[in-house]
Formats: structure tokens, sequence, C-alpha cells
């Protein structure tokens, strides 16, 4: 170590051995400098180079062992989360809130079989997810059979069962987060209002075999908004089925009305997916001001439908806060052992300007 | 720590094998020090990438274990072997050890998580395949029916699981492959760079050091190609190392030095042999040419000499006094000139040969010369050239005193003057000017042929000055002076004075 005390000596010396014998100084001093500076560039040149090399071979192999899953840090629980395929920007949206909520409560949410080669339906994924050991399941629920048996399953071992959005209410689910399809079809109905319906409307809402429970509800909710304002007489609601029993066969159907007809006066989708349908039919048919369109959610592309009037108006939900009230009512009840059977949110009507006004505001966001 | 001048030192004095050895290795030992940094640095990474896919073989192991659970739990309920209830027993438990490699904590990681679902899968699985196997052998058949479908059920899950897992593992390692072997590429060719670099650097720091060594050579090279074409004046750089290059050229240089000193040892001997050999030349060519003269002179004075003996003698017979000494006179004065004039002579002969001149010259213009001596007689054996004295004073008469009315005079004195011997022929005749002095001093001077003529025995002074000057080796022996028109001339020799 001592000798890198005197180093620029050493060095100097060094050189001095390297290039010129004493009686060489005065004849070559000019000469051997610039050599001299070539030799130690290319020296600290290799050195940076070797020693980058090493860096970045360190930093490359660090980030492939932690896409590999070394990356560690410990939950205190693990929820599912089984949702159905469509509709996925909402229910994204829905996962989102639930996971942002999660890690802030120590919870591990899983979007849990959406990265299985197997279809599963959403009561095979709660019995899965039961024998794969969750600590709670917070899935998109169903009024039917298959699913009370699940989540009875699922309540049998020990493994809450929290429904969103939709409800299973025949089971033993401990919870239901999700929002009032009554309310919503009055935000409708009074929306609907708006217009002049003296002479009478036709109202189609448009519903699947899935979702017909919610859907009769918002009907209900249209119907005693018409009535309370002495119209419900005159105006026409009627619920209009669409397949989706398979794929893509929704979107067929409801191009379907657009081109069969008659088009009603009004039409109200009540998922996100229904309401892009209707409002591409609407343009690619050129009804677009013919009819009048309600949607629902408030993604992107349907704020810009709206904003640009070829909506009249959508509902939304706050879908990421369903999400994290989903997982505080899973905590509250492996916490306490009790849970409030029904969490509801509030939905929002968005019309044109408030639409410009959040697209403009997500706009300044990204920037 | 050593001093740097010691290091020096010991550098300057260690034998060119040695450094060249010294170098060649430390070249050596940078360039596979640059090798093993990069060999490292590749087999860490190729060590990445083998280890890239190792996860995707582990869940293809845990799967192929899983089949032998369930085909020896079939197999079991096909048979109800031992034989296959021995391998459910086995598989169980290697099924059990592949699954202590999987994750079992809740992480933020979905593979890990995945490994997490497979691990309680296949733990329910296990469980259920248990109770089919004590079923069957409970022969409770509708119970291992029913559990057997339901192991069947959830072996196909936990398959789906490990199949979905292995697919985005492979995803995943397929990145990371990518990510390693892009970055493994980037660090080959920056290992190649290095690698150039290092070359490069060893190439220059080799060429700079050899040429370090080896310049002092180069130059005593080219010191040794001028010397080879004669230029002794070469300058060897003096070179402070003591290896042999140092030792070369400091024998190059002693050597160089002693060649100059020599070579200027001879070349002064050369300059003073040409300088004897041209003086010996010139000496000759003057004898030469007195010689010529004189025979065209003497008109063969062998006869001249011997009739004039005969004269002499048939004058005594006669008793002619008078006749008889100018007959000896004049037999003297040709004796005198019939010897070889290379032949050294005395001042006292010279003396002697002036005093014959002027009797005859007496004799032939009735006694108009009035000639006096002043002689030093111990200089007589003083040794000079012959025919030195006798032209001088022939010139004073013919062309000082011939033509003058007044009493003609000559005078002749030998003395000593400092380190020379002045021998002096003096006249009051008809003088000279400065010209004619210094015309006649550098040999210009050339007398017109009817006062040069049948009288004058032809040896001028420029003769006399040049036999002077080979003779003694010294320049400017003899001067002329004269105060001009009518004022006489002396013509003084000088002779250096030789101790004996």
């Amino acid at each position: 170590m001592a000798m890198w005390g005197n180093t620029p000596e050493v060095f100097g010396c060094l050189a001095h051995l390297l290039f010129w014998g004493d009686s060489y100084i005065l004849c070559y001093m000019k000469k051997r400098e610039v050599t001299l500076k070539i030799i130690v560039a290319f020296l600290v040149l290799i050195v940076m180079l070797t020693l980058g090399s090493i860096v970045l071979m360190r930093i490359l192999i660090g980030e492939a062992n932690k896409t590999r899953g070394q990356r560690e840090s410990a939950y205190e629980r693990h929820y599912a989360f089984i949702h159905k395929g469509a509709d996925e920007e909402l229910w994204s949206h829905v996962y989102d809130g639930a996971r942002q909520r999660g890690d802030e409560l120590g919870v591990y949410v899983e979007d849990f079989g959406s990265q299985l080669t197997v279809d599963y339906d959403r009561d095979e994924l709660i019995r899965i997810a039961v024998d794969a050991s969750v600590d709670g399941i917070i899935v998109d629920g169903e009024p039917d059979e298959e699913m009370s048996e699940a989540i009875a399953y699922a309540s049998a071992n020990g493994i809450p069962v929290v429904t969103a959005l939709d409800d299973c209410a025949e089971s033993d689910r401990v919870c239901f987060v999700g929002f009032s399809n009554y309310t919503v079809g009055r935000q409708y109905g009074a929306e609907l209002l708006k217009h002049d319906i003296s002479d009478g409307v036709t109202v189609y809402v448009v519903m699947d075999n899935e979702n017909a429970g919610g859907a009769n509800l918002v009907i209900s909710g249209i119907y005693d908004e018409f009535a309370e304002n002495g119209v419900a007489d005159i105006c026409n609601i009627e619920g209009v089925y669409v397949n989706n029993e398979t794929t893509f066969t929704a979107e067929e159907d409801i191009r379907d009305i657009f081109i069969n007809g008659p088009l009603p006066d009004a039409m109200v989708a009540i998922n996100s997916v229904y309401t892009r349908c209707l409002f591409q039919a609407a343009v690619d048919y050129n009804k677009a001001g013919s009819v009048d369109l309600y949607g629902f959610d408030d993604s992107n592309d349907i704020l810009e439908a709206v904003s640009k009037n070829l909506l009249e108006a959508t509902v939304s939900v706050d879908s990421a806060r369903i999400g994290a009230s989903a997982v505080d009512a899973l905590n509250e009840y492996a916490e306490t052992g009790y849970v409030t059977t029904y969490i509801a949110q509030d939905t929002e009507v968005i019309l044109s300007d408030r639409a410009s006004d959040m697209l403009s505001m997500e706009d300044e966001e990204a920037e | 720590m050593k001093k740097p001048s010691s290091i020096i030192a010991k550098w300057n004095n260690r034998s060119i094998q040695s450094k060249l050895i010294l170098i060649f290795s430390i070249a050596l030992v940078f360039i596979m020090g640059v090798n093993i940094v990069m060999f490292i640095n590749i087999n860490t990474m190729m060590g990445s990438l083998e280890r890239i896919y190792v996860s995707n073989l582990n869940l293809d192991e845990l799967l192929v274990s899983m089949g032998d659970v369930h085909n020896s739990m079939t197999e079991y309920l096909d048979t109800k072997s031992s034989d296959s209830l021995d391998k459910y027993y086995r598989a169980d438990q290697s099924y059990r050890r592949s699954l202590e490699t999987l994750n079992t904590a809740t992480v933020d990681d979905d593979m890990l998580m995945a490994e997490k679902n497979i691990y309680n899968l296949s733990i329910a699985y296990l469980d259920i395949v248990e109770d089919t196997i004590n079923a069957k052998r409970g022969r409770d058949v509708e119970k291992y029916s029913e559990y057997y479908e339901a192991a069947c059920e959830k072996y196909n899950v936990v398959e789906t699981f490990v199949y979905s897992l292995n697919n985005a593992r492979f995803r995943s390692n397929n990145r990371d492959y990518n990510v390693l072997l892009t970055s493994l590429r980037y660090i080959e060719t920056v290992n190649a760079i290095v690698l150039l670099l290092a070359a490069l650097i060893t190439i220059v720091l080799m060429s700079a050091v050899t040429g370090n060594i080896i310049r002092p050579l180069i130059d005593l090279s080219d010191a040794a190609k001028q010397v080879s074409e004669g230029d002794f004046d070469v300058e060897v750089t003096p070179v402070n190392r003591n290896d042999e290059i140092g030792i070369l050229s400091a024998t190059f240089a002693q050597m160089l030095t002693s060649i100059r000193e020599y070579v200027a040892r001879l070349g002064e001997s050369i300059r003073n042999e040409s300088a004897l050999k041209e003086r010996e030349l010139k000496m000759e060519t003057q004898i030469k040419d007195a010689q010529l003269k004189y025979l065209q002179a003497q008109i063969n004075p062998h006869f001249l000499f011997n009739t004039l003996n005969a004269g002499a003698q048939l004058a005594m017979l006669e008793g002619a006094e008078k006749t008889t000494v100018f007959i000896d006179n004049m037999a003297s004065f040709f004796r005198y000139n019939i010897r070889k004039l290379d032949e050294d002579t005395t001042i006292g002969e010279e003396l002697r040969l002036v005093d014959n001149y002027i009797y005859i010259l007496n004799v032939r213009f009735s006694g108009e010369i009035h000639y006096h001596k002043n002689v030093d007689e111990s200089l007589e054996n003083v040794k000079v050239p012959s025919m030195i004295l006798q032209p001088i004073v022939e010139n004073a008469v013919n062309y000082g005193i011939r033509d003058i009315d007044r009493e003609k005079i000559i005078e002749v004195s030998c003395v000593r003057a400092g380190d020379h011997y002045e021998l002096s022929v003096w006249d009051n005749g008809k003088g000279m000017s400065g010209e004619r002095i210094r015309e006649v001093l550098d040999g210009s001077y050339t007398p017109d042929a009817s006062m040069s003529g049948s009288n004058s025995n032809g040896i001028g002074i420029g003769n006399v000055c040049g036999r002077l000057e080979l003779y003694f080796g010294e320049p400017g022996l003899l001067d002329i002076k004269s105060d001009g028109e009518d004022a006489g001339t002396e013509v003084i020799i000088r002779i250096p004075a030789v101790d004996e």
C-alpha cells in the first residue's frame, strides 16, 4: 500500500523506464510525452470498458434474476379475484383498485385464473381457489346455483367470499360491493326526461340473460322515474336481449337492431361493451342523432363519444373503489368475523361538458 | 519502497536479454489478465444463460412426478397390487419432495404466487388421492369412485396450473434469455474491443520499450556507416546504461576518439612528408634550371680551364708575372664554376670566388672597380649553397656601376647580426627604385637581353633567393635596399646562424 502513496513518482519512474533512458530525455521528450498520453488514454479506456462491461453484466443478470421472481415482499393474506372475461376494462379497473388497496393493507390480490391456459367458469375457479388455500375470494357474482354451491364450498372451508358489481344474493357470500341498478335506472330516466317526451317515447334497454336481474332493476328505475313525472303511461320501456353465450354474438345482435329496425327513440346499454357496440353501430349505420343513446362506464372511448354527443350521457361508477371496498370487506371479515352484507357505491351521470373536462384532465395528468 | 532512481539504475544495469524477458512477461501478463477478466465475464453470462430454463425443467419434473402419483394410484385402483401401492407411496414421497422446491409464501410476484397455488392444489390433490387409496383399501367402491373422479379433476387443475406457470416462466425466461443473449453479444463486442485495445497498447508499449533499447544501436549503426564513409567527426550520443549496448556504445565512442587521433597524426605526418617532397622537388627544379643555364654559359669550362692553365705555365716560362696571376685568377674562377651547383660550399669559398671575379674584371676594366671587403673571418666556414654571392656581385657590376662615370665601388661584408649571419654586397652604382626592388624580389622582373647578355653568367637574384629558401627552409632571406637613382644598391643575404 505504501507504494501507492507515491503513485505519481512511481508512475513517472515507470514511464522513464519504459520510454526513455537518461540520455534520451531531451531528444525524445516531446515524442515520449505524446506516446505516454496515448498509452494512458488506452489504459483508461480499457479499464473503463472492462469495469463498465462488468457492471452492465451484473445489472443485466440482476434484472434477469428479478424477472425470474427473486424479488420478494411478504404479504399477510392472499385473496383471489375472480371475474368473467367480459367487460375487461371495467374489471381491470376494479382489479387495479383491489390490488392497490391490497398493497396498502398487506394483502396480495391475485387475478385468479387469468393466466391459465384453460378457461374455467367462475364457480370452478372458486373451488380451485379454495383448494389453493387462498384467504379470501372476490368474485363477479352470478345469481345461479353453481355459483351458490361454489361459494358454499368456500364457506365450508372457512374462506369468505365477497361478490362485486354483480351479486349472488342466495349464497353464503359475506358481502356484496356494488351499486344499485334501480338507482342507475332512475338516473337514466331523469336524463330521458330532459327531452320532450310529451308524445311518448320508446326506450330499449339492452340486456342479456346473465344480467337480466340487474337490467330489470334498471328498467324499474326508469319506469318509476317516468311515473313520478306522469309520463309512464305514454312511454314504452323494453328490455332487448342480446345473446352473449358465445363470443362476439352480442355485437352482432345489437347491429341487427339497427339493421332490422324499427329503431326506438332511445337505447340504454348497461355495460361498457354494449355501450361501445351501440354508438359504433349508430355511427356505422348513420343513425347517430336519430336515436338517443345512453351508456355505462367512463372509459376514454365512451367519454369521447359523450363529448362528441354520440351518446347523450353515460353513467359511471368508481370501479377502482369497488375493488378497494371488496378488499376492505374481506379484511374486516377476517379480522372481526363480521362485515356488512352490502356496500353501495355511488354512480354518476356524465354529460358532454363533464366528459370533455374529464378527458382534458386525463390528458394533463398524462403529460 | 525502493526509490525510483534505484529502480532506474537497476533497469539500466540489466542485460538486454533480461530486459526483453521482463517486458515480454509484462505484456503477456497484461494480455492474459485482460483475457481472464473477459473469460470470467463471459463465463458468468453463460452460467446465467444456463440457469434461465432451469425453472422450466423443474416444472416438467414436477409434472412427471405428479403423473407417477396419478398412474400409480390408477394402477392400484385397477389391480390393488402391493407393488402398485408401493409405487404409489414412493411416487407420493417423490412428489412431495419436488413440491418442497416451490414457493409457499405470499409474495409480490405472480409466478411465485402461481407456485404457491400449485403447492396447495397439489397438497389437496395428494390428500384426495390418499383418500382414494384408503377407500380402495377399505373396499368402499362408491367412495373411491367418487374420490377418483375428484382426484382426476384436481389432477387436471394442477396440470393446468403447472402448464400455465410453465408457459409464463417460458415467456419470462425467453425475455431474460433475449436480454442476456443481447448483453452477451454486447459484452462479446466490448471484450473484442478491449482485447483489441490491449493488443494495441501492448504493441505500442513493446515498440516504445524495444525502440528505447534498440535506438542507441540504430544511432551506433548510423555512426558506423558515417565512419565507414570516412566521416570521423560523428557524435555518438552517450548511453548511460550498463547493458551490452551501453558498453558497445562507450567502446565505439572510445574507438572513434582513437581513430580521430590516429588520423590526425597520420595527416600531420603526410602533410610534413609532402611539404618535404615539395621542397626537394623545387630545389631539384632550381638546380636543374641553374645547371642548364651554366651549361649554356660555360662554353666548355673544362677546356677553358685547361687552356688557361697551359697559358699560365707559358706566361711563367716567359717571366710574365702579371699575366700568370691574371690567368691563375681566371683558372680559379672557372674551376669554381665547374663544381656541381648542388654541392654545399662555405662563405670563405664564396668570398674567394668574388675576389677572383673582381680581379678579372679589374684587369678587364683597367682597375676601375674599387673592391672592399669587411669579413668576420670566424664565419668563413659557415656552410651555404654555392654560387650565391658571385651572381649578386655580377649584378652589382652589370646593373650598378658599369655605366657610371664616377668612381666604381663595391663593398662586400660578412658579419654576425643576432641570430643571423649577414652577407652584404653594396655598390655605389645607379641604384634601384622601390618598384624595381619589389619586382626583382618577387621574380616578376625580366632584365633586357642586352643587359644580361653575354656578360652575365645567367644566375639571377630570383634563383639565388629560391635556393636560399629551399636550403634553409625560410622565406625572405634575401633583401635589396636602395635609396633610389644613383644612390647605390645593397643586397643583403641573411644566413640563419646554426649553433654547433
